[in-house]
């Protein structure tokens, strides 16, 4: 399947603006409900991400036009699958009394999103095209 | 309020590395690396031309922009020649040269010494620079 290309940004902005509203007011809850949608969009795909569904909808309502690429949708899933580990782990840390370790595996997230939704850097996706190269498959 | 200092600190560490990443990213880098014979044999570019090689991989937006700068850059230097590598079937090519990202681009001289490398978009002005340098450097331009 392939995505717009500035899908992944926008969902990289709203994941770091709950992840960094969680650790701010320490709400377990919406650290979890971040985690849900990594988990939707990890494991079901893109095409159901919450995040990725917005993103379609407001860009039909605001006329945002056609994307200027594609891209696959394997990296961008992978790294979802990246904040689903890290955030997921984080909330069990957290909800166990690992507060500081806990967070701190939610700050790796909110650090990489922001780099994301600033750059277009993904580093999930840089990471997922680099292991598949030395594993000698085609990214 | 310590967690408001955390999270300042966090995205000072984000732009600090926002910034670097951007410094480097599609700027020409000089590194001490060299094309052997048969690798340019497999690219089908053996001597008397210099080689815009790019790496590159299916489903990926910023190697198919790459493809065209280098393209309309080659228009500009006749003495240059295009060729793309997919990272998935070369990967003795990309081990051997380090190739982190695609697209990668190198730029080679006739006897496939590397004159510069690009990770990431090429910055056009700093591309086209190089080319004009080695226009200049080159004994055979000095011959005609």
């Amino acid at each position: 399947m392939e995505i717009d290309v500035r899908g992944p940004r926008f969902s990289a902005a709203l994941t770091f603006l709950v992840l960094a509203a969680a650790f701010l007011t320490g709400s377990a809850w919406l650290l979890a409900a971040q985690v849900a949608v990594f988990a939707v969009s990890a494991l079901a795909g893109l095409r159901w991400s919450p995040y990725g569904n917005l993103f379609r909808v407001l860009k039909r309502r605001l006329h945002w036009g056609p994307p200027p690429a594609t891209e696959a949708e394997a990296g961008p899933r992978f790294s979802q699958l990246m904040g689903l580990l890290f955030t997921g782990g984080g909330l069990a840390a957290v909800l166990a009394g690992a507060t500081a370790l806990g967070w701190s595996l939610v700050l790796v997230v909110v650090a990489l999103s922001a780099l994301l939704a600033a750059t277009g850097l993904c580093v999930g996706c840089e990471m997922y095209a680099l292991g598949r190269r030395l594993v000698g498959s085609r990214p | 309020m310590t967690e408001a200092l955390t999270l300042a600190v966090v995205l000072a560490v984000v732009a600090v590395a926002a910034r670097c990443w951007r410094a480097r990213d599609g700027r020409v880098r000089t590194v001490a690396d060299r094309f052997s014979e048969a690798e340019l044999t497999a690219l089908a570019a053996p001597g008397s031309h210099r080689l815009l090689v790019e790496f590159t991989a299916p489903s990926c937006p910023p190697c198919a922009t790459t493809r065209r700068l280098l393209d309309d850059l080659a228009d500009e230097h006749h003495d240059v020649v295009v060729r793309a590598v997919d990272v998935g079937e070369s990967l003795q090519l990309v081990r051997r040269h380090g190739v982190l990202r695609a697209p990668t681009t190198f730029v080679l001289d006739d006897a496939g010494h590397v004159l510069g490398r690009v990770a990431g978009v090429p910055e056009r002005d700093d591309l086209a620079r190089l080319l004009d340098t080695a226009d200049d450097m080159s004994p055979t331009r000095h011959v005609a």
